[in-house]
């Protein structure tokens, strides 16, 4: 624009008045075009849209174990894959966003007793999850964006031990509530990728998470 | 001869009794992309330059309790004095450093502690007005390592730097002396797996020479080291390192490492890839990947990868909120654990010569066996005043 204007005045100075109409021309046709832009790609960041998301947790939690002469705590270890629809909310202009968005979880659970006379260990214990979220994205830049949400999740493992065993381990159907943060760096205004940390209040979990979006616009 | 008199006096003095390895390779964000724009040493760390100290007051830091003043007034008063003008030949310092933890929270092994991690005296002096010619040093206190055994003597005073820095043409500089060994991002969190398992800790300085060639687009420097003088000989490692950097776009370099030393005991080998990213206005990614291989004299050898992540986001001037993802293994071997560790916290400058840095990091590791190690949670605020 600024280059625009530098050679209007160049080509004014040179009497060129043709030169100057259609320069002025052009540049009317650059300013229309450039609003058109900017118009654009602002109401595109205050339009709702959704999400798809794919993630990777894990997490560290202890689980009770009970039966004949067993008793005590095993701490595990959750790995999986989320997949997450969420939809964005703008509000206030064009840097809040709210989120609400809901996944589908499915893992392995590895871990080992640690407590009383809990000594067993496990491996590729299978389990799945169902959330729903709530949150509040800040864009700091263009291409970033930090956000609070408040995950609810609903976990079902499928306890896979030895047929003889004679052993109980709780939490085969559990809930939790937590609160968690997450960073967002955008490559377009589709791809991006994530970083979390939520604490599940329930499981006493910390989740670390790494991801991909890809966003519906 | 009076001038004579007062730089070996000063000399003397700072040897006889250190400066900081506090560098920001964040502040890429703010598209500052070399070291050398604001710190004597041209790969980062240690005192700051007039144009460093200046920056930081007038861009950098908050103004708190100084709303009102202009970004040309507080540039001006940066000095160390102030406003008041020093000698061109001098240019002082003083740095003090504050440490309140609380490591492995709630649980058996919490411990809570204050450390004073830095209380120095830094100076630079210039033997011409163009500042080609140049001594940079420090002195001053240093902890002991908690894990110093009761029959060693430990020195609490100690100069991490002290160097001669000649500018031979437009783009070369030479480093002569105790200077932080060039390699990888130099970032000031001493902990990181990236510093603390490379050797590039706190008090791991040695003396040596480094050619630093630096061109808008790129920089490269190179280190032969002979080890750290106050360290018994067979204990030093003497060796050499490089760093390449390349500015692919503008806030966007790519850069390599390596690091090859040996004293009596190991024979240490380092390589390392990384990015520095910024974007928008104060915001930055850091990312750096590297091998660590170790061969000791006796006994089998270990061979290593380390992950250093960080992202920052300015918030508003002088707030900054960071979350940060590190990995390691000591040996890329089946049955060892990889340990991570992730950060959230904020780094704040909340006015000129202050800073503050809070961290809150989880600690975990990922075994190969079914047992799993419990998480660890450790909070760090810093509290940094830089006169």
């Amino acid at each position: 624009m600024k280059n625009v204007l530098v050679l209007s005045i160049l080509l004014l100075s040179s009497g060129s008045v043709w030169a100057q109409a259609t320069q002025s021309k052009s540049n009317q046709v650059k300013t229309k075009h450039s609003k058109a832009k900017s118009s654009k790609s602002k109401t595109l960041l205050k339009k709702s849209y959704y999400d798809v998301s794919v993630q990777y947790l894990v997490w560290n939690e202890l689980i009770e174990a009970s039966g004949p002469g067993i008793t005590g705590d095993g701490r595990f270890q959750f790995a999986g894959y989320q997949f997450g629809l969420t939809h964005n909310r703008p509000f206030s202009g064009i840097r809040w966003v709210r989120q609400y968005a809901s996944y589908l979880t499915i893992g392995t659970a590895k871990g080992a007793g640690i407590s009383g006379t809990f000594t067993d260990e496990f491996k590729n214990q299978l389990w799945a999850a169902l959330s729903v979220s709530a949150g509040i994205t800040y864009r700091t830049t263009a291409v970033s964006e930090l956000s609070l949400f408040a995950p609810i999740s609903a976990r079902f493992i499928s306890w896979e031990l030895a047929s003889n065993a004679a052993i109980e381990l709780d939490k085969e159907t559990s809930f939790s509530a937590g609160l968690g943060f997450q960073f967002t760096h955008r490559f377009s205004t589709r791809s991006a990728m994530m970083v979390s940390v939520a604490h599940q209040f329930l499981w006493e979990a910390t989740q670390w998470s790494i991801g991909y979006q890809y966003s519906l616009r | 001869m009076t001038r004579i008199c007062l730089i070996l006096g000063l000399v003397i003095t700072i040897f006889a009794i250190h400066p900081s390895a506090n560098a920001y390779p964040q502040f890429i964000g703010y598209k500052y992309s070399s070291c050398l724009t604001c710190h004597y040493n041209g790969n980062g760390g240690g005192a700051l330059n007039d144009y460093g100290r200046a920056l930081w007051s007038a861009e950098i830091a908050g103004k708190l309790f100084n709303g009102k003043t202009s970004d040309e007034k507080l540039a001006e008063s940066s000095g160390f004095l102030g406003s008041t003008k020093l000698p061109w030949w001098i240019r002082p310092g003083i740095k003090a450093r504050q440490l309140y933890y609380i490591s492995d929270m709630s649980s058996d092994n919490e411990r809570t502690d204050s450390i004073t991690m830095q209380a120095e005296a830094n100076v630079a002096i210039f033997f011409d007005r163009d500042q080609k010619y140049a001594f940079v040093g420090s002195i001053g206190y240093v902890p002991e390592p908690l894990r110093a055994s009761a029959n060693t003597e430990f020195d609490t005073m100690i100069t991490r730097e002290h160097y001669l820095r000649v500018q031979t043409t437009e783009a070369l500089w030479l480093y002569i002396g105790k200077t932080d060994k060039v390699y990888g991002i130099r970032h000031v969190n001493h902990t990181a797996y990236s510093r603390a398992f490379v050797g590039l800790a706190q008090n791991d300085q040695t003396h040596g020479v480094i050619a630093h060639y630096v061109k808008p687009e790129w920089e490269w420097s190179v280190h032969a080291f002979a080890g750290n003088m106050s360290q018994d000989s067979d204990r030093r490692q003497v060796g050499a390192s490089t760093m390449y950097e390349y500015e692919l776009k503008p806030a966007w370099r790519l850069g390599v490492s390596a690091l090859n030393s040996t004293n009596d005991y190991v024979a240490n080998q380092r390589f390392a890839a990384h990015s520095r990213y910024g974007f928008g206005y104060g915001s930055a990614i850091l990312f750096e990947i590297g091998n660590i291989k170790n061969t000791p004299e006796r006994g089998a050898g270990t061979n290593g990868y380390y992950v250093y992540s960080e992202a920052i986001q300015k918030m508003a001037r002088g707030y900054h909120v960071f979350v940060s993802g590190q990995a390691y293994k000591e040996d890329m071997v089946a049955e060892e654990a990889d340990n991570f560790k992730l950060a959230v916290g904020m780094l704040i400058f909340p006015m000129a010569r202050t800073e503050f840095r809070f961290d809150l990091e989880n600690v975990r590791s990922v075994n190969p066996g079914a047992a799993v190690d419990n998480d660890s949670w450790n909070f760090m605020l810093q509290a940094h005043i830089s006169l």
